[in-house]
């Protein structure tokens, strides 16, 4: 007699999702700068349709996930902010996206 | 909010398309003005001289339709920092003071014609500008 196999913990795909990435804007920040390269803050802003307070915050998480590097310049002698990925960001974009696809059938 | 792998994943190509629409106004906004530097600096050495007005009023009005009003496309696209900025004041010396201080030294010396030089001139200013263009348009 063999001995019943335990169920297996966490198998789903979904549990392989980045917390950091899986949330309403976040994953929106992480597309368009994947998609994109570079962004300026004004951009984003507007392509996610949220509050500067709201993108800040989102930026901010990212950042410290070491996901996102801000820059700080001047486009005339309007400050501007560009965001970007890193390395990191953007491995973890692409993780994110096989996760998702492996849900969702590979579309 | 709880978020599907469904609505994620729509989320996501909606804005890669955001974005890919963006690149293509820039990229065309580059190619448009890449198309029209070869008249432009025709205008400037070899027209008469309502035209060579003209087309100083032309270029000045088509870089504020084109650039300074869209002031919300603030993507970079592909290109660095310092690539970019130091670009365009490369694109604005040689689209705009170069072909005007070029064809003032021609007229001063009483060159009539060059018109080796002149068609090589038209044919080549753009295409930094051209190029750029396409790599946006096309994603790269």
């Amino acid at each position: 007699m063999t001995a019943a196999k335990p169920p297996q913990e966490n198998s789903h795909p979904r549990h392989d999702l980045d917390d950091v990435i899986h949330a309403p804007v976040r994953l929106s920040i992480m597309a368009a700068l994947a998609a994109g390269e570079q962004a300026d803050f004004r951009f984003l802003k507007e392509t996610i349709e949220v509050s500067d307070s709201l993108l800040s915050k989102h930026l901010l998480a990212l950042e410290e996930a070491g996901y996102v590097n801000a820059s700080k310049g001047y486009e005339g002698k309007r400050p501007r902010t560009w965001l970007s990925l890193t390395d990191r960001g953007r491995e973890a974009f692409t993780n994110y996206m096989d996760v998702l696809r492996r849900i969702i059938g590979n579309p | 909010m709880e978020l599907s792998a469904s609505s994620a994943f729509d989320e996501v190509r909606r804005v890669e398309e955001e974005v890919r629409k963006a690149r293509r106004h820039m990229g065309t906004n580059l190619l448009i003005t890449g198309l029209a530097a070869g008249p432009f600096w025709w205008s400037q050495l070899a027209a008469p001289d309502w035209v060579r007005n003209a087309g100083y009023v032309v270029w000045i009005v088509g870089g504020i339709v084109l650039y300074a009003i869209p002031r919300k496309h603030g993507l970079r696209g592909n290109v660095a920092a310092s690539w970019y900025t130091r670009g365009w004041i490369a694109a604005t010396f040689l689209l705009f003071f170069v072909p005007m201080g070029v064809g003032l030294g021609l007229k001063l010396a009483g060159v009539e014609s060059l018109n080796w030089l002149i068609t090589v001139l038209c044919l080549v200013s753009g295409l930094p500008l051209i190029y750029a263009g396409w790599r946006f348009r096309s994603g790269r």
